[in-house]
């Protein structure tokens, strides 16, 4: 298996970034898809299960760098890092903890028990009052005061849009290393039947924990990036908003479960078929690209790029993984 | 006494399946657990690698009390299990599925000796050993099944069922191998095939209701009125 392709599609897509700064929201909007594909991917691909409190791991890393930016002033430029590794600690933190007590279930157990991580957070926020509540936290004010007008401008365009296709990159490698290894493996065995590999030796819990944990480690990094750097602020009904696990799902059986290249296609025509939906009939996006999603598992169910590696001869096939 | 079973329980749920089983595992020995469909035959298999969580009793290997250990550690103290209808990972190739069966430390330190060793055992399984695993024929696919287990490196074998849907003399071919195994090892063989098991057998165990009715040695066995009746057919 080669990572070329896709890391070289987001590299692309960052220069791209860079030298048209113009364009930047919309690659932004587009690699947020992607990016959220590839990570959704190396949970839910590898491993088959479905999250449906998924959107927390997004919010950690939202509520990172807000919380950075709110509660600790006068940090600088070093409140971006401080405040990113923060959210990405706080999305694996909780996956560590949902996942060591609801990674034993099976897979549907699996989805009825995280249901309710995603909105008992949300509601913990807000009725709690705590981190800004239902208000959110406005960050535009704060980040001009830490890193100056122009940077801050700066950073919540280009910077964002770099941070996100950067995740996505991330994720690419973070895949590759899965599945070279004997974690790969172990994950495809659990897969196919969980408990043939637990008498072949293998801990079903640690390699899905570690899935896990890395998916929402990347989807904290996404999460900060796209709304806390990006749009300058953290509203609990944005970062919780529950469909983005749709969205990650919809875009990685579009491009096909558990392949590297995939959510990358997906992202792209998930992106530009809810954009031409929206403009011909506004508010219908979700329900055509359900039926999108819907017609591609029926008749792809390998999804664009799965169904491409099958009719490739072996050595192309290592390029388009 | 490779591995002991003492009075074990267990079942699914609130379902009770096995009622206070009791048997014994000899060093390089072949053992026979028999009994009809739904005698809890498969569930004593399962029970004693832990995947099914015993209620009550004890499982000893090689003297050591093994009851709460999960099932992955159990593969590294020297236990495997040949699961009923095999349950190959049919996505990955025939040489995929044996290494995967070198998983643990201690296997994979030997994987190429052990390769050589399953190879020698079942040739055929060299020929096929870049096909698909699902795509083999039944007696190939329990042929890998065993081999995949043996990958590990165990002193017991447990095996389910090896002779469920093959043609007779495939059967006896696969139980001259299982009998061959025990100059490396233990095997706890489950069947249905009474006739074929008692063959290759050292001592045997009847099992009815989650009960052990009946044991002895084969021609013991062979010579009791129900077993003539129930199982032999004469």
């Amino acid at each position: 298996m080669k990572p070329y392709i896709p890391l070289g599609i987001y590299l692309a897509l960052m220069a791209a970034a860079f030298a048209a700064p113009e364009y930047s929201k919309l690659i932004a909007s587009v690699a947020f898809f992607m990016a959220l594909g590839q990570a959704v991917n190396i949970f839910v691909g590898l491993t088959r299960y479905v999250d449906f409190g998924y959107v927390a791991f997004l919010a950690m890393g939202a509520y990172g760098v807000g919380v950075v930016l709110t509660y600790l002033p006068g940090l600088g430029l070093a409140a971006l890092p401080v405040g990113i590794a923060l959210g990405v600690a706080m999305a694996a933190a909780l996956a560590a903890v949902v996942g060591a007590i609801a990674l034993r279930l099976r897979g549907a157990y699996f989805a009825i028990a995280t249901i309710g991580v995603n909105e008992g957070l949300k509601h913990l926020i807000v009725g709690a009052n705590i981190w800004g509540g239902g208000a959110g936290l406005i960050l535009s004010s704060a980040m001009f005061r830490e890193f100056g007008r122009e940077t801050a401008l700066f950073l919540s365009t280009v910077g964002s849009t770099a941070l996100i296709l950067f995740a996505g990159a991330l994720a690419v490698v973070a895949m590759y290393l899965i599945q070279s290894g004997r974690a790969g493996y172990a994950l495809a065995a659990v897969r196919q039947d969980e408990d043939a590999a637990k008498v072949m030796g293998i801990n079903p819990t640690k390699y899905k924990l570690l899935a896990f944990m890395t998916s929402a480690s990347l989807s904290g990094l996404l999460g900060a990036s796209y709304f806390a750097v990006g749009n300058m602020q953290v509203f609990p009904e944005n970062v919780f908003f529950i469909e983005y696990i749709l969205d990650g799902m919809a875009v990685m059986f579009l491009g096909g479960a558990a392949t590297v290249t995939g959510p990358i296609v997906g992202g792209l025509i998930y992106y530009f078929a809810r954009d031409l939906v929206g403009q011909v009939w506004p508010g219908a996006q979700a329900l055509v690209t359900a039926l999108l999603v819907f017609i591609i598992v029926v008749l792809l169910p390998r999804g664009i790029v799965g169904t491409l590696r099958l009719h490739l001869p072996p050595k192309a096939r290592e390029w388009l993984p | 006494m490779a591995l002991s079973v003492q009075n074990l329980s267990s079942g699914y749920g609130r379902l009770q399946v096995l009622f206070g089983i009791s048997l014994e595992v000899p060093d390089k020995s072949v053992i026979s657990l028999l009994g009809p469909n739904g005698a809890g035959k498969s569930t004593t298999l399962w029970t004693v690698m832990g995947v099914v969580r015993p209620w009550e009793g004890m499982v000893l290997l090689g003297g050591t009390d093994v009851t709460k250990v999960p099932p992955h550690k159990k593969v590294e103290l020297g236990l495997a299990l040949v699961p009923e209808g095999r349950r190959l990972f049919p996505e990955m190739t025939v040489e995929e599925n044996l290494l995967m069966g070198a998983f643990t430390k201690r296997a994979r330190d030997k994987m190429q000796d052990t390769l050589e060793f399953v190879y020698a055992l079942f040739p055929r399984l060299k020929e096929r050993r870049r096909q698909k695993a699902g795509t083999m024929s039944g007696g190939e696919q329990q042929m890998l099944a065993i081999a995949r287990a043996l990958m590990s490196r165990p002193r017991v074998l447990l095996v389910d069922e090896p002779s469920a849907g093959l043609a007779p003399k495939v059967v006896s071919d696969l139980f001259q191998t299982v009998k061959r195994l025990k100059e490396e090892m233990s095997v706890l063989l489950v069947e249905q095939n009474v006739a074929a098991a008692l063959e290759i057998s050292d001592y045997a165990y009847v099992i009815e209701n989650g009960r052990i009715i009946l044991q002895g040695k084969p021609e013991e066995l062979a010579a009791n009125e129900h077993v003539k009746k129930a199982y032999l057919g004469v």
